[in-house]
């Protein structure tokens, strides 16, 4: 049995289950060939109607303003004027207004349910376009939809003249500005000149929105190419802002900061990050905090480090739930490791922390603390169910737990020898993790010196081993059809050891490795096992390779019992041995 | 495993990559009849990406609907990179997050179990695969699936998931070992 083989089994379960639907595929792409989406705002729409502010009174003015202006324009009007420009207003209302060359509203045109409830009653037509995105602004203040929890405004220009566009972009952003900048939360004013990129009217068309929020959302994207459209697209503008935060957008001009106060606050987001870490503020250095969006839910992503760990987080916008928790030694050498306890998230509420969970598994296991190394502890979900994942090393046995993340119940455990030929002596004095390059930068130095990129390899293996008090990463790759193995120093990334070879059939090898042989490999499970040949059933021997070592790999049954035996493919010694009543 | 064998895989990818991305430029110039090609290739990832993240099978047969309706209505934006398979699940992906999203505003999703989801006729050799798969962990699951179904490299399983490429290869090798171990299991059964 080997990885091909759980490999197709699970291919075809899923290919057994798939459902047919081919048929109704095929007749709903005809039916919606040609058809145009309509319009429609995907943006939520609840921080609509909030308090009035006093000094909405200046906007207001404005529309006074605009109510008597059509009057006197329309009468000294001749016939209509062509189109010059198009300027675009985004709050959660979305209005287009067409402008002439005179810089006069031809006509206001609403782009969503909202922005017709916005101009119901106002008549823009014939006014100066800066009188009219005043009145417009005003509008939005006097209904609530621009408000201390939504406070950005997204305007767009688009027309052939691209200096008239660029002028009239700077000179209505400021006037935005002006007006927002006498009320007291803030404000955030974005603006951007529209392409006629195919991709943003195609953005629009799909999803339902303007054609400047698909800019700015095809901008974002630009910029971070990690971000989906459709996430993006179901976010309202003041969401939008958060995201573009310190990000450079090119073509899009952003004055003001959107309000973040729907939201927990960044002040609170770290405490909580910290709080889940168990470090004190003054431990931290590096703090980064951004504002994400992750699987359409708004987060504050936060990396700091501390005690020569680097933390990242993600923590719920609204909630302040902790969504994501990594920490790995920081990868910089510079950095000077700080003398703290390792992390602990005890303070946690719900989940009993990792040292818990560490503490449940080495009771399990009767290790003590000291005795453990090389411990891995991973938070993860499993059927929903938070777990912790704890592996660690004592005594030559590799052990791999699962602990409940809440009750710090043992869930699952497993034991094994640890990998090689003999048990590995417990280095004398515990390396300092943190000084350890990494991972990635293991490979790095592998790939360099192999002169391969790594878009050029596969099957990428990387372990961190130990041995008599000093660390190296075990990287393993292939390319093309040779396949690489790397000894590299833990600490320094010096490459220790290197071979390649040309991958085959693992079988292939067994008379150049001088392995013991199929035949030996039974002859010594079966008297480890007290058992004859001929009493067992269900037999399967499988020559792997483990973390360079071949292994067979031997199982069988025997009286209701199964049996799974390892043994060193060049020694005969057996590394694994296990019996359970075959169920 | 075989070196003549995985030269054949990987030739057959680069052929089924060229042969999809030749799809979804018909389908851009609006041929429709690439459609039926396009799902043949793709379909059991698809439905088993989408069955991964929404645990529902009714759901992940919608999901699998709308999502070759997207494909078709955006083949135009697909720019071709050789990567025709990754930009599919991209397309599947949003649309099971927003599923996933109106469904837990609506709270309405029950989780199936893996037996549930892979029921068929067939039932014995599921089983095991459900047994299985019910050992991972949700992210070790996806990764196993894009790896093995839609034959997604660890690098692009990174990429596709946001997450460290040591982190995929570490999960990936913890999750195949989980596997070998419960593969007899089943088969014991």
């Amino acid at each position: 049995m080997n990885e091909h083989e759980i490999d197709s089994k699970i291919r075809d379960a899923f290919a057994s289950v798939t459902p047919d639907i081919k048929a109704s595929v095929l007749s709903d792409c005809k039916q919606k060939k040609g058809k145009v989406i309509a319009m429609s705002n995907t943006s939520n729409n609840e921080n609509k109607k909030r308090p009035v502010w006093g000094w909405i009174a200046a906007a207001a003015a404005a529309l006074l303003l605009i109510a008597a202006a059509p009057f006197a324009i329309r009468g000294a009007q001749g016939g209509a004027k062509a189109a010059a420009v198009s300027v675009m207003i985004d709050v959660n209302p979305s209005i287009e207004m067409t402008v002439d060359s005179d810089e006069r509203v031809i006509e206001a045109i609403p782009r969503n349910p909202d922005g017709a409830v916005l101009l119901d009653g106002m008549d823009l037509s014939g006014s100066k376009v800066n009188v009219a995105v005043d009145a417009v602004v005003g509008s939005l203040l006097r209904r609530g939809y621009l408000n201390e929890l939504a406070n950005s405004v997204l305007i767009s220009v688009e027309g052939a003249d691209s200096t008239l566009c660029e002028r009239l972009r700077g000179e209505l952003t400021l006037d935005v500005a002006d007006l927002l900048g006498n009320g007291d939360f803030g404000f955030a004013v974005m603006s951007q000149k529209l392409s006629d990129d195919p991709t943003v009217s195609g953005i629009a068309e799909d999803y339902g929105i303007t054609v400047g929020k698909a800019q700015l959302i095809a901008s974002l994207c630009a910029a971070d190419p990690a971000y989906d459209v459709s996430s993006l697209a179901a976010l309202s503008i003041n969401e939008l802002g958060l995201i573009s935060g310190r990000k450079t957008l090119e073509s899009v001009e952003t004055r003001g900061t959107s309000s973040d106060r729907a939201y927990i606050g960044r002040e609170a987001a770290l405490a909580k990050a910290f709080e889940h870490a168990g470090i004190s503020s003054a431990e931290a250095g590096n703090i980064e905090i951004e504002m994400d969006i992750e699987n359409g839910v708004m987060v504050y992503d936060i990396e700091f480090t501390a005690g020569g760990t680097e933390y990242d987080y993600e923590i719920d916008a609204v909630t302040g739930e902790v969504i994501k928790a990594e920490n790995e030694p920081a990868d910089t050498q510079a950095e000077t490791p700080k003398p703290t306890a390792a992390p602990d998230d005890s303070a946690s509420a719900q989940h009993i922390g990792r040292k818990a969970a560490l503490r449940a598994a080495l009771a399990h296991a009767g290790v003590s603390e000291s005795d453990a190394y090389d411990v891995d502890i991973e938070s993860d979900k499993e059927n929903g169910r938070s777990v912790y994942d704890v592996e660690f090393k004592a005594g030559g046995n590799e052990y791999d737990y699962v602990i409940d993340a809440v009750t710090g119940e043992v869930l699952r455990y497993e034991t094994e020898s640890a990998s090689g030929s003999a048990p590995t002596a417990k280095p004398s004095s515990k390396p300092n993790s943190s000084s350890y390059i990494g991972r990635d930068a293991a490979l790095d130095k592998a790939l360099a010196h192999a002169g391969l990129s790594l878009s050029a390899v596969s099957d990428i293996e990387i372990e961190l081993e130990k041995d008599d008090g000093s660390a190296y990463y075990d990287v393993e790759f292939r390319s093309g059809s040779k396949e690489y193995e790397y000894r590299i120093n833990a600490v320094s990334g010096k490459v220790i050891s290197n071979s390649s070879e040309h991958a085959g059939d693992h079988h292939d090898h067994s008379a150049s490795l001088s392995l013991i042989g199929e035949d030996r490999a039974w002859e010594i499970a079966l008297r480890k096992a007290g058992l004859s040949m001929n009493k067992i059933s269900g037999k399967d021997i499988e020559l792997d390779h483990e973390n360079g070592v071949y292994i067979y790999e031997l199982e069988f049954r025997c009286e209701g019992f199964e049996y799974e035996v390892k043994i060193n493919a060049a020694t005969g010694a057996v590394m694994r041995f296990e019996k359970e009543l075959d169920d | 495993m075989p070196e003549p064998c995985e030269s054949i895989c990987r030739q057959n990818a680069a052929n089924e990559a060229a042969e999809l991305e030749k799809c979804i430029k018909s389908l851009a110039e609006g041929d429709i009849d690439a459609m039926g090609p396009l799902y043949e290739m793709t379909k059991t990832s698809v439905y088993a990406y989408s069955l991964s993240l929404l645990k529902n099978s009714s759901e992940a047969e919608d999901a699998m609907h709308d999502c070759y309706i997207r494909i078709n209505s955006s083949a135009n934006r697909y720019k071709p990179d050789g990567k025709p398979m990754a930009w599919i699940m991209t397309v599947a992906k949003n649309i099971c997050l927003s599923r996933l999203r109106e469904l837990k505003k609506r709270a309405e999703l029950t989780e199936e179990d893996w037996h549930s989801m892979l029921r068929t006729d067939d039932i014995q050799s599921n089983l095991h695969v459900a047994e299985m798969l019910e050992m991972l962990s949700d992210t070790e699951r996806q990764i196993v699936l894009m790896h093995t179904i839609a034959g997604f490299k660890h690098r692009e399983i990174a990429e596709h998931m946001k997450l460290p490429l040591a982190t995929v290869i570490t999960k990936h090798t913890r999750a195949l070992k989980k596997l070998r171990k419960y593969y007899r299991e089943g088969e014991g059964a």
